[in-house]
Order: C-alpha cells, then sequence, then structure tokens
C-alpha cells in the first residue's frame, strides 16, 4: 500500500456534523490552518478527506420529504427549526448558505391544550379557575410555560435575568441541599419547589415528556430556560432543513471531498502507517458484505452515542477496558421521538380556529403542529386545499404506545394511500415519501385521537400519512441528554478526543450543550476543529 | 467439590422454582433418575447459587425496634385463587399466615391534588376526573374488567380457564389479540379520563407499558374471580423457599452458595450418556450433570454465556426474549408512631399520582402477638412503583457517595445495626424526598421523622426487573410448555415466574417447575395441588 492510499481524514457519518467537518478542514482548514497546510502542501495543496455513510441518504436526523399532492411543502420527519439565539446555525443558514427560511410558528394563543378531558385555548392555561390542575395557591395564574422558571428561580434566585455566559457559571457552582446541581435528576428537583399539580400541567401543557426524563439538571435548566424571556424567533428552512447538509455535502465535493455510501463502519485501532507515522486502521462492510480496510491520519466518529456502540468495542480506543473512553461515551442517554405526518383533502381543525403552531394534549399524540395548507404557499395551485399535519411529536414513555401498533414493514398492514384530486396516479410514486409509510392501525388510532383533541366528531379520511421513530438502528434514539452526576461541560472538550494517544475524535449533537439540535452538531465540530485541527471560528459568524 | 462427581440433576438458582423442583425431585424420585442411582440411594441433586442467601426475589427482613414485624421487600402476598402455593404454604409447609389488607373504604386517594377516601371513589361527582356516561358508575377496580366485557361480552363470567382460551382465540379490529399492547386496546374502550383514572388510583403503571393484550387482561382479571382474599406468611415470605430448602437438604440434596454459572458445555458421560458441564466462575474444574434445571428469569439466564449448550439455539433465544424484565421498587421506612392512625387509617393500601404512588400500613410491633404492647414503632411500605416512577428514585441512588440513612434512636431499637436491614439500606436524599412525600400525600402538618428505612430496586443484575411481562406477538400459552426443555434433544430445562401465567407471583414460579416436572421428568401432579 502506498502512502497515498492513506486518507488525511476519515470522517464516519453522512449527519450535520460529518460533512460540516469535511466542508471545514477542506477550505478554512487547508486555508488557515498551519498544520492542515503543511500537511497539504507536501501533496499539491489538497487533503484526502472522506465521508464514510452507511446509508444512502446524506442528513442523519435531518429528513425532509414532500407530501404526495402537496409539491410546494417540505415535512420534517427529523429536526425541523432553528433559533434565532442559535449563532452558529443561524449565521451559516442565513449568512454563509442563504437559504430561503420561514417563520416557525409554535405557541398561538387560539391553539388548543385538550388536558384531563377539557378542551381550552392555550390563551386560557393561565386561567386557574378553568384549568383542571389543583395547583397551589402559590403557583394560581401562572402560563404553563413559566412554571420551569418559576421553580428555578425559587432554587437560583434571579436565574432568569442572567446571561447565557453567567448562567451556565452559576449552574456549575450551585449547590441544593448539600449536592451540587449536576448531582440532581431534573425530575426530583423540580419537585422540591413545585406541587405535583403544577408539575404535571408544566408537563402535560409543554407536549414533551422530558421532564419526567429524570436527567442532569445541570444541563435540563439551560435546556428549558436558555431562551426564557428573551426575544426568540423560530425559523424552518424552507426547501426542508435537508437542505443544509445536503449543501455542506455539496460544498465538500467541490473542495475535493469524497462521499461514499452503504459503508459501515465495523472496527477501528491505531496503526503504524506506510510512512512510520501514526494513524487508524478502519474495517468496513458493505450492503452485499464486502469488507475493506482504510488507512487514515485522523478519524472524525461524526455520530451519537447508541451509533458508536455498535461498534465492536475494540481498539484502543473502544476496547471495554478503557475506562475513560466508555467513562465518557455512557455520560448520555438516547431518548426515543417519533412523529407522524398526515395528509388531508383540506384543512377540517380550522373548523375549530387554529390555523398554525402547536396544539397539546394529554392522550398518547401529544402535541401536533398545524403544518401547512398546499394552496397557501407561494407559487401554488390556489385551489389544492390539501393540507398535512404534523400529528404526533412524541418522546419517551408514549413512544411504547405507538410500538404497540407497529408492524412489519413488509406486511401488507401499512395504511394504503387514498385517492386524492391533486396526486397525479401517473406521477413520482414518491420513493422518499413512501420509504416512511406508517402502519394502518396508528393511523386510525391517530386519526381517532385528534378526533378527540378537536372536539370534531367528523373529519375526513387522511389520504397519506408518513412516519419515523428515530430510536430505530443506526439512531438509537432521537436525542441524547446528559444522565446524572455528569460535568457536560468536562465531558463536552474531553470527548472530541476521548483517547489522548489516538488521533480519533467525536462530534455531534449528543455530547453538546444544545442536545437535539443543528446547533449541538455544528458547535462540537467547532470544538474539535478548534482543539485538535487548529481552526479559527469560521469568518461568516455573526454575533445575533 | 470433587470433579468426578455426575450429578443426576443440577438446579441453578436458589429461588422458590428452584428449590421447590429439587425439593419435589428428591420427595419423588422420578424412575428416570433412580435407574443411575444405586438402590436405596436418593438421586445426586444439588443446588447452585450465585448469592449468598436463598429466595430470590423473596426477601424477608425484620426492622430494628420490631422483632415481630417483618417487611417484605420482594414479594409479599398470595391470593387464595393461586392453588398451586396456597396449598404449598397452608397445607404442606403449614406455615402461619394472616389475611393481607389492601382496599380499606378509609384509606387515601390522594389524586390531582384532592384527597378522597377510598370510600369516596364511587362518588363520581367527588372523583377529580372527567369520565364518560357509562364509566361513571363502573368502580375503579372494575374499570378494566368493564373494558374488557365491552369487547367479549360475558368475559367477566368466564372461568380462569375459559378466559383464557377465549382471549387466545380473540381477534380484534382483524388483529390477534395476543399482537396487540394492552394500552392500545384499553384505549379504544375507555375515555382517556377512566384509563387515567385506572392507572393512578390501581397503583400500578404497568398498564401503560403497553405489554401483550392477551396476558396483562389475565393478570388482572382471572386471578380475581369469584371471592379472593390475600394472604401474607407471618414469619415472611421467604420462610417458603428457606423451609424447600430445609427439606431439599434432609432428602439429601445439596446446596451450594456462591456459584456463578458461566458457561454450559455438551459432554460425553462415562456411560456414553449425554450430559452436560457447567462451568462456574472462580472455579476450574467444571460439575457434570445428567440434567440442567436454570430456575431463573430473562436476565439471570442472559448473563449466562450464550454459547452455551442449550442456550444458544435461535429459536431457544426467541423463547427467551418473548418476556421483558420490568422494573418495581420497594421502601419501608420505620416511625416511632403509626401517625396514619390520626387520619382513621389502620391497614391496607392508600394511593397517590406522586412518584411514590402507594404505600401499606404494614404493621405496629406493639399489636403484634408476643410483642411489647407499649413499643409503638411502626412500619410502612412508604413506596411500591413501578415503570417511569422507578427512574424518580433513581435519580436519587445513583450516586455511591451519597451518604446512607443510617438508623437512629429508638427506645425500642436496642441495637441499631441489623446486618440483613442494613444490607438494603437507601441513601438519605431518598428517605427525605420520600418522607416529603407521605406528608404532602395525607395531608397532615407534623409527621415524626423515620428513624430506619430499607429499600429493594429489582431491575439490577442478575434479576432484571422485579416481574417479566409477556411481549406483544408472544403466545404464552406456547412458550411456557416449549420453554420448560427448550431443545427437545438437550437436557436442559428452563423454569421460574418469569415464564407463566402469573408473572410476579410465587404461583408462577411453581406453576412452570410442575409442568417441567411432569412433563420432563415424569412427576405426577401433587395431591395438594387441587
Amino acid at each position: 500500500m502506498t502512502s497515498s492510499s492513506v486518507l488525511d481524514v476519515a470522517i464516519v457519518g453522512g449527519g450535520v456534523s460529518g460533512v460540516y467537518s469535511g466542508w471545514r478542514l477542506l477550505t478554512d482548514g487547508i486555508a488557515e490552518a498551519d498544520s492542515l497546510r503543511a500537511l497539504a502542501a507536501q501533496k499539491g495543496g489538497k487533503l484526502d478527506i472522506t465521508v464514510f455513510e452507511g446509508s444512502h441518504r446524506i442528513g442523519g436526523r435531518l429528513l425532509s420529504v414532500t407530501p404526495p399532492g402537496m409539491p410546494h411543502i417540505r415535512c420534517e420527519l427529523g429536526g425541523m427549526r432553528f433559533t434565532s439565539a442559535q449563532t452558529l446555525v443561524y449565521s451559516l443558514v442565513m449568512n454563509k448558505m442563504q437559504l430561503a427560511t420561514h417563520d416557525f410558528p409554535v405557541s398561538e394563543p387560539e391553539n388548543i391544550a385538550y388536558v384531563r378531558g377539557k378542551h381550552l385555548r392555550t390563551q386560557e392555561l393561565n386561567d386557574s379557575s378553568k384549568i383542571p390542575y389543583n395547583v397551589l395557591w402559590s403557583e394560581k395564574d401562572r402560563d404553563p410555560s413559566t412554571l420551569v422558571a418559576y421553580a428555578v428561580n425559587q432554587i437560583i434566585p434571579g436565574y432568569t435575568n442572567l446571561s447565557r455566559q453567567q448562567a451556565r457559571q452559576v449552574l456549575r457552582e450551585t449547590v441544593f441541599e448539600g449536592r451540587p446541581l449536576y448531582q440532581w435528576g431534573f425530575w426530583n428537583l423540580l419537585l422540591k419547589v413545585l406541587g405535583q399539580e403544577a408539575f404535571s400541567l408544566a408537563e402535560q401543557a409543554s407536549g414533551y415528556n422530558l421532564l419526567l426524563n429524570n436527567w442532569n439538571a445541570a444541563d435540563a435548566i439551560p435546556f428549558n430556560l436558555d431562551d426564557f424571556g428573551k426575544q426568540i424567533q423560530y425559523y424552518a428552512v424552507s426547501d426542508g432543513y435537508e437542505t443544509v447538509p445536503l449543501t455542506l455535502a455539496e460544498w465538500f465535493e467541490e473542495a475535493g471531498g469524497a462521499i461514499r455510501f452503504g459503508q459501515w463502519l465495523q472496527s477501528f485501532d491505531t496503526t503504524q502507517l506506510p510512512d512510520g507515522t501514526q494513524g487508524v486502521s478502519l474495517k468496513f462492510r458493505d450492503d452485499e458484505g464486502r469488507e475493506a480496510t482504510i488507512l487514515a491520519r485522523h478519524l472524525i466518529l461524526a455520530m451519537p452515542r447508541h451509533s458508536i456502540e455498535r461498534l465492536d468495542q475494540t481498539g484502543v480506543v473502544l476496547d471495554k477496558q478503557n475506562h475513560h473512553v466508555h467513562y465518557l461515551l455512557g455520560a448520555v442517554k438516547p431518548i426515543p421521538m417519533f412523529k407522524i405526518f398526515m395528509c388531508y383533502p383540506y384543512p377540517w381543525w380550522e373548523a375549530v380556529g387554529v390555523t398554525k403552531g402547536q396544539s397539546v394534549t394529554d392522550m398518547p399524540i401529544r402535541q401536533s403542529y398545524y403544518w401547512g395548507v398546499e394552496g397557501r404557499q407561494p407559487g401554488a395551485d390556489r385551489n389544492n386545499t390539501n393540507a398535512v399535519l404534523m400529528a404526533t411529536y412524541d418522546d419517551g414513555n408514549n413512544v411504547d404506545f405507538w410500538a404497540g401498533l407497529r408492524t412489519n414493514p413488509q406486511a401488507k398492514a401499512l395504511f394504503e394511500p387514498l385517492v386524492n384530486r391533486f396526486v397525479d396516479p401517473e406521477a413520482l410514486p414518491y420513493p422518499e415519501w413512501r420509504t416512511y409509510r406508517a402502519p394502518r392501525a396508528m393511523v386510525q388510532e391517530i386519526h381517532r385521537q385528534l378526533k378527540v383533541m378537536h372536539g370534531l366528531p367528523y373529519a375526513p379520511e387522511p389520504y397519506d400519512a408518513a412516519y419515523r421513530d428515530w430510536a430505530d438502528e443506526p439512531f438509537g434514539g432521537a436525542i441524547n441528554l446528559w444522565n446524572i452526576h455528569y460535568k457536560s461541560w468536562e465531558v463536552i472538550p474531553a470527548i472530541t478526543q476521548p483517547e489522548a494517544s489516538a488521533p480519533v475524535y467525536i462530534c455531534g449533537e449528543a455530547y453538546s450543550d444544545e442536545q437535539g439540535w443543528v446547533e449541538g452538531a455544528l458547535s462540537t465540530a467547532e470544538i474539535m476543529l478548534s482543539q485538535h485541527f487548529g481552526l479559527p471560528q469560521p469568518d461568516w459568524l455573526s454575533d445575533t | 467439590m470433587d470433579s468426578q462427581v455426575l450429578l443426576d440433576v443440577a438446579i441453578i438458582g436458589a429461588g422458590v422454582s428452584g428449590l421447590y423442583a429439587g425439593w419435589r425431585l428428591l420427595q419423588d424420585p422420578p424412575s428416570k433418575l433412580s435407574s443411575s442411582t444405586p438402590k436405596g440411594l436418593p438421586p445426586n441433586i444439588q443446588v447452585f447459587e450465585m448469592s449468598q442467601r436463598i429466595g430470590g426475589r423473596l426477601l424477608s427482613v425484620v426492622p430494628p425496634g420490631m422483632p415481630h414485624v417483618v417487611c417484605e421487600l420482594g414479594g409479599m402476598r398470595y391470593i387464595s385463587t393461586q392453588t398451586l402455593v396456597r396449598g404449598l404454604v397452608e397445607d404442606v409447609l403449614k406455615l402461619n399466615t394472616h389475611p393481607f389488607p389492601v382496599a380499606e373504604s378509609n384509606n387515601l386517594a390522594y389524586l390531582r391534588g384532592k384527597r378522597l377516601r377510598l370510600q369516596e371513589l364511587s362518588d363520581p361527582n367527588k372523583v377529580p376526573y372527567v369520565l364518560d356516561y357509562p364509566e361513571r358508575d363502573v368502580p375503579v377496580s372494575s374499570l378494566i374488567s368493564y373494558a374488557i366485557n365491552q369487547l367479549i361480552p360475558g368475559f367477566s363470567s368466564l372461568t380462569p380457564y375459559q378466559m383464557r382460551k377465549t382471549l387466545q382465540n380473540f381477534v380484534f379490529d382483524g388483529k390477534p389479540f395476543y399482537k396487540q399492547g394492552f394500552w392500545n386496546v384499553l384505549l379504544r374502550v375507555l375515555s382517556d379520563e377512566a384509563f387515567s383514572y385506572t392507572r393512578d388510583a390501581g397503583g400500578y403503571e404497568s398498564v401503560v407499558h403497553n405489554f401483550n393484550a392477551v396476558d396483562m387482561t389475565l393478570l388482572n382479571l382471572a386471578d380475581f374471580t369469584g371471592d379472593v382474599t390475600f394472604h401474607g406468611v407471618t414469619d415472611g415470605f421467604e420462610s417458603v423457599p428457606l423451609a424447600l430448602s430445609e427439606r431439599f437438604l434432609q432428602l439429601g440434596g445439596q446446596l451450594h452458595m456462591g456459584h456463578r454459572l458461566q458457561c454450559m458445555k455438551a459432554t460425553t458421560l462415562e456411560d456414553q450418556s449425554q450430559g452436560v458441564a457447567l462451568h462456574f466462575e472462580g472455579r476450574e474444574s467444571p460439575v457434570y450433570a445428567r440434567h440442567v434445571i436454570l430456575a431463573m428469569p430473562r436476565r439471570s439466564l442472559e448473563l449466562i454465556d450464550p454459547s452455551s449448550v442449550g442456550l444458544s439455539l435461535p429459536r431457544t433465544k426467541s423463547l427467551i426474549q418473548s418476556v421483558q424484565g420490568f422494573p418495581f421498587f420497594k421502601m419501608f421506612l420505620c416511625y416511632p408512631t403509626p401517625w396514619w392512625n390520626t387520619l382513621g387509617i389502620q391497614q391496607g393500601q392508600s394511593v397517590t399520582d406522586l412518584p411514590l404512588r402507594q404505600c401499606y400500613y404494614w404493621g405496629v410491633e406493639g399489636q403484634q402477638w408476643g410483642a411489647d404492647p407499649k413499643n409503638t414503632n411502626a412500619a410502612l411500605l412508604a413506596s411500591y412503583d413501578d415503570g417511569n416512577n422507578v427512574d424518580f428514585w433513581a435519580g436519587l441512588q445513583e450516586d455511591p457517595t451519597e451518604p446512607r440513612f443510617l438508623t437512629r434512636n429508638n427506645p425500642h431499637a436496642q441495637d441499631t445495626s441489623l446486618p440483613d436491614w442494613d444490607n438494603y439500606s437507601a441513601p438519605a436524599g431518598m428517605v427525605d424526598e420520600l418522607h416529603r412525600q407521605l406528608q404532602a400525600m395525607h395531608g397532615v402538618r407534623y409527621v415524626p421523622e423515620p428513624y430506619a428505612a430499607a429499600y429493594m430496586d429489582w431491575a439490577i443484575d442478575p434479576y432484571g426487573g422485579a416481574v417479566n411481562f409477556w411481549q406483544r406477538g408472544a403466545k404464552s400459552w406456547e412458550v411456557i410448555p416449549a420453554i420448560t426443555k427448550p431443545a427437545s434433544d438437550l437436557p436442559v430445562y428452563i423454569c421460574g415466574s418469569a415464564y407463566s401465567n402469573h408473572q410476579g407471583w410465587v404461583e408462577g414460579a411453581l406453576e412452570t417447575a410442575e409442568y417441567m416436572l411432569e412433563h420432563h421428568f415424569g412427576l405426577s401432579k401433587p395431591s395438594w395441588a387441587d
């Protein structure tokens, strides 16, 4: 093997953090990082960087699909939005890529909270005489979205007035009842200061079960409150969030990078390269079961915890005896989340006065987003009334409810699309959408719960549906959350190179302080690029 | 142990099913075993236990300062309809038993911030759940029965056998019932509020864990047909496996503690017959046996080397995976007085939607037979919870550096250190939080501090859960007989409550052991089992 067949960097994982790292290394890295420039100089100014992806698509947990009969709408089966406070992703999308975006509505006063068998409008939730929760006197008439802030301000007076940086420092230092905050489970902590009923209200009206996941309080507090009381805007990428990794992949290839699909990493270890320096040897298996060994000077694992744990736990980094690495890997826990989109011939929910944003319930569907109506999109056929609903978006224990209605995807119990006058049966069979077909029983049950939630005896049948459960392999969860007893601020920098003797790096959303967000993927990639490859901050970064 | 010795039967696991199987085989040696034994001698049967104690998930401890009270950190009762355990306890072992009170009309249901006496739950206008019109007249304990009767009219008047047969063949909404999740099914016939009410007032989360609808229906309804009573064993439920082990030893059996099975290999014995070589952790020479009984739940089976003979076939693996271990958590608190008496509560269960979920007023020392009547110390099964709530308590127990709650001085506790009790000592933060929730639940301003605490979370290895439940899609009625001898040509057997019709009950452990003994060792049904 000649030294030219040694990759300079092998990146495993074609999600955001993987293609982003590849692009940054090949462009700003060669231009501005001394070690990379020197390495490239020996080979005519180029670096050999390849991204290896197990599946046949780029994007990881960003997955945008176009529903049949609604050519101007993109449904996000994965990540769906970013905020104006998320500097990296905001600058990348707005300044560098200049992608078309639109506002992403969430809380609308007229939307529904159907909890404990009672229909309320979101704006009524701060009226204790109307809500079916027996909250304490001190908790009365508080909007449920402020209850967590109210609770945390009791533990850390003035917390919500702190700047982001001050807040991070305070969270590391705060000791509550003799224990530092990172030793507290968030659920345990909240029940110290909130009544059980206020806690149930906060959890049920949020649409998420995350509060019940008893995760690290020092991370859960900023996760819930970083944006509290600030003028934060939510945005979505109009052509689909997937456009971000696709664009990065395109730029990466234009800069000379290569992408190989269908390559599943099996194992890796450090090795001596033909030129005598230390590198990494990687064993891949492709879809046909053929194995291949690749040599690289550096290896970036751009994947979450579960994907890393699927690899052979051998080699100097992942060997089971390497307790330090396994301690770091064990710092987070994958959380299942589940999304389903359902297409209807018209937006029947508008009959009860809801048009956009989120409605919530304590039924297993937990939350719905009124996603869009085709005829109202720019450039669309005005007569096309087709409308799509993100019918359920839920996490934690509720995923088990829907798991009971999942069937073998090969079975004919999948939902059969109905005829719709705006879906041309001769046209494309919507291969992307159809990859994520939902079981019939699941669609029927969600449809039933939607009617109950909206208090409507009648709603037209859905004509199509698509869903994704991110607990499926190889992800193991939609997002990851910090376990109790870990100091995330120490694990985050440490895990970017978990074993000092090996040129192996880890990045991605899982081990970040913006878990579940693209911002987390980019921020850990940035820490890795700066600490281990010497890259400066990107020049398109603006302070939002 | 002499490596030359060949056992007729090696039993792994000294819980109820293992000791029961050993005792039955020695008491009534089947011809299958005695053929290889010299005349007049019992077959050579030995039990191997990984830990240093007998009893498995039956664990009875005496709290400090209450020598006449026994706290059950594991299984705690049986039902009058469970014929095997009842016959064994009452007719064979002749142990003292007592009625085990559960629902007492004066006890509390603290739900959604509202305190109700259990007798008030029958008044739909007082209940803080918005029930549908027909649900309003159904007692909360009957809502599951009401739901199933809508799907199968007349279901609750069937015999348990008829119930089983009916459910096995039942198709709901075009899909066999055993392929459906219990949560999925209940939400089709109950309102969301009635469902929440059932879960909250029932005290258990397992209904929302969507296990096999056939078996969850039976678990909720089959044992409760007719007039049903609950019973506790007065000296502790652990005295059942202890009595079985005594009888087993008297009949010539042997018991080895601290033996952790690592691997089993097929071997040809000296007489050319087929046998199994058992390799135990830290021991050089294997133990040879003609038959091996694995008396353990799923997680324990999975801790054995998966390439072991008898476990390595894909079919065996899928049988083993047909159930799922489920966490349960129990904690006892000891108080200097039964402070709950001021609320008019004496015994039985109270429920809440707080993470403690349910408590049992366990007992007052001075009221026990033979006890000092002036000793007012009282024990509370302060939390008994499962599923997601276990995660709440896990947040208060994970850190090994967390200080433990040490037994405090109490006028009646001469010795504040009881090794059996202290083995299960709880973190101080957990005790504080539980005490706080008990106070909130009972709505009393002053409660004396607890002086002692013990807890057990059965999700730890090697148990992997307090109980096991059937997964969706499993036909339990096919798995139960099949797994007792998973490979027809290998002398390896599996028994225990995990793969039974009474998961989580001693009855299940005995039922599967009995099936194995009758079908694979030729024993006949014992006379006391009817």
